[in-house]
């Protein structure tokens, strides 16, 4: 597996990665702030079990008697240290507060990971708590150095392009987000004006694909601004289009770039599927006589 | 300049992202950013230091130095837009692959210095945070009279920071006059109205959050350094290099950092209201269209 790289790729909190069979996944990687929410989640929880391990412990003490301290201690140790590794080992890469959040843990190579991955990257997030601070800053005049300040784990963090605390480098790890995609169809034109402007461009007229790009976005996003913002904003394209089209210059800068939408995404689609259709089709802005069918 | 090409991808994040992306920012832009952020931070550091010198002037075996602390925090915080100015200036032009000077970078903060001196020095509180620590009374107990009208005015600039976050961009960026001079150039309070008015409880929540993370980097930052100057040099004592050194050291690394965070919701704000990723689409295809055929 390797990691796509390219030279002049804007920074983003994206990584792409390409599998042998040559199948390019693109993951969002989850950062520290991102990830917060899961940890301070998951503490919650494992605070929860402590709490009900007490008490569980001090209503059950008259059967353990003097073994109740030493289960206890037992089970705080297990819940401290493998909480997580059991968890991300049992569902798939994901604790409850992650799995709340919405992010997973897989292999750098973009696979689930395995068991002993889980295990390690959680044992080893002690040492990205690195430097701790002294209770005594909290007034207590012990020099307990217990408090963790996180300060190791965002320094590597911010030095890869992972998000990768210790923890996940050693164990060949990172944690993504779990993306929910919705596949938006041809947006909708409510102005059934764009269609009749689009029979005013050049039949010839064919947009390039950073064109239809720009205009498709334009177009997506539109009904989101008002309106001084979108002739604010379409004038920037619509004006050298006007005039390329050899159209009138007070024709709406909005409409005419519906008009090139409907144009490149609704109109030839729709001719080229009647096209397909139909063995006797002509197609358009051809002239008759160049047609294969016309009559002779 | 290619003005679809940038420097960080263009599209709608959430706040979470936003942090996460600043350290990849931060840590790419590590050198100008520094460099930027000290030619207004270190003048305002040693202002400050001056002014509120007494405050730390005590013995550390009986006194703590919470007031040099106090007073410190309420400058930095108070003053942290002013001395981001060249940092943002900076990263308003590397934005579009171009190399900025420092000289260039200045240059253009200079350009705008009615609208800096207004907006950032004077309505956000600065200037007035300057005047209350120079003009406190060392002997005067209990604590100073200003320290609570610095309370006041850091309330106050905090306030105004979070409905308003943007003001130090539109000022740079946006180069908005102050007065308007024709019919059609937008002020900057026009433009500042326009751009938050509408997001006010998503930026009011931002801020917060915004507040919360400084503070636990602030406190982590402090931490570490006091951590290494035990490991390091076998002083765990809290002293005065802890005290006025490293605390404020701490203080502008975070409000380094939060300069690029702020950066990136301004870019991230104008996207999700105003289309900013669409506009640039559109100009750099009608700068292609007029320079090629259809």
């Amino acid at each position: 597996m390797k990691r796509m790289t390219a030279e002049q790729a804007p920074l983003d909190s994206t990584i792409a990665i390409v599998t042998p069979e040559n199948i390019a996944f693109t993951y969002r990687v989850a950062g520290p702030f991102r990830r917060l929410p899961a940890f301070l989640t998951d503490m919650a929880i494992c605070f929860l079990l402590y709490m009900g391990l007490i008490f569980l412990v001090s209503f059950l003490s008259f059967l353990l008697a003097g073994l109740a301290e030493a289960v206890l201690l037992i089970a705080f140790f297990l819940i401290y240290w493998f909480y997580g590794g059991l968890f991300e080992t049992f569902m798939n890469g994901q604790t409850p507060g992650k799995r709340l959040m919405g992010i997973r843990v897989l292999t750098i190579d973009g696979q689930p990971i395995n068991g002993l991955q889980a295990v390690m990257r959680n044992i080893l997030r002690a040492v990205d708590m690195m430097p701790p601070l002294s209770v005594q800053a909290i007034g207590i005049d012990a020099p307990m150095y217990i408090i963790p300040t996180f300060t190791l784990g965002l320094v590597v963090m911010m030095a890869t392009q992972r998000f990768q605390r210790l923890g996940d480098i050693v164990c060949g790890t990172m944690v993504v987000i779990e993306e929910r995609h919705w596949l938006s169809g041809v947006a909708q034109l409510e102005d059934e004006r764009a269609a009749q402007l689009a029979m005013y461009i050049p039949p010839d007229f064919r947009a390039s694909r950073t064109l239809a790009q720009a205009v498709s976005t334009y177009v997506e996003r539109r009904r989101f601004f008002s309106v001084p913002r979108r002739r604010e904003i379409a004038r920037h394209l619509a004006e050298p289009l006007l005039e390329k089209f050899g159209m009138r210059a007070d024709t709406s800068h909005d409409l005419l770039l519906c008009a090139v939408y409907y144009r490149t995404f609704i109109a030839d689609r729709v001719n080229e599927e009647e096209r397909s259709a139909s063995p006797f089709a002509v197609t358009p802005g051809m002239p008759l006589a160049a047609s294969p069918m016309a009559p002779r | 300049m290619q003005l679809d090409q940038t420097q960080i991808a263009i599209r709608e994040r959430d706040f979470p992202e936003l942090l996460d992306l600043s350290l990849h920012v931060t840590r790419v832009f590590a050198r100008p950013l520094l460099l930027t952020f000290a030619l207004g931070a270190i003048p305002l550091a040693v202002l400050n230091h001056y002014l509120i010198a007494w405050t730390g002037d005590i013995d550390y075996r009986d006194e703590s130095p919470w007031q040099y602390l106090v007073w410190m925090s309420l400058l930095v915080f108070v003053e942290a837009p002013l001395a981001s100015l060249f940092t943002t200036a900076y990263l308003g032009e590397a934005m579009f692959h171009e190399r900025p000077t420092i000289r260039g970078v200045a240059a253009s903060v200079a350009k705008v210095w009615p609208g800096i001196m207004w907006c950032v020095l004077i309505l956000r509180g600065p200037a007035l945070a300057i005047f209350l620590a120079a003009t406190a009374d060392p002997f005067e107990e209990p604590p100073s009279v200003n320290l609570v009208f610095m309370f006041l005015l850091a309330f106050g600039a905090g306030v105004l920071r979070a409905v308003r976050p943007f003001i130090v961009e539109i000022v740079l960026l946006e180069r908005n006059p102050l007065r308007p001079r024709a019919e059609q150039k937008t002020t900057i309070g026009q433009r500042s109205v326009s751009l938050h008015a509408v997001n006010g409880g998503d930026l009011i929540g931002r801020w917060l959050g915004s507040c919360a993370v400084a503070g636990a980097l602030v406190v982590a930052l402090q931490a570490t350094f006091w951590f290494a100057s035990g490991v390091f040099l076998n002083n765990w004592d809290w002293g005065p290099v802890m005290t006025e050194v490293c605390a404020p050291l701490s203080m502008w690394l975070v409000a380094c950092y939060f300069t690029v965070v702020r950066f990136l919701s301004y870019l991230d704000l104008r996207i999700r209201t105003e289309g900013w990723e669409v506009e640039l689409r559109l100009r750099a295809e009608a700068a292609r269209l007029t320079r090629a055929p259809i």
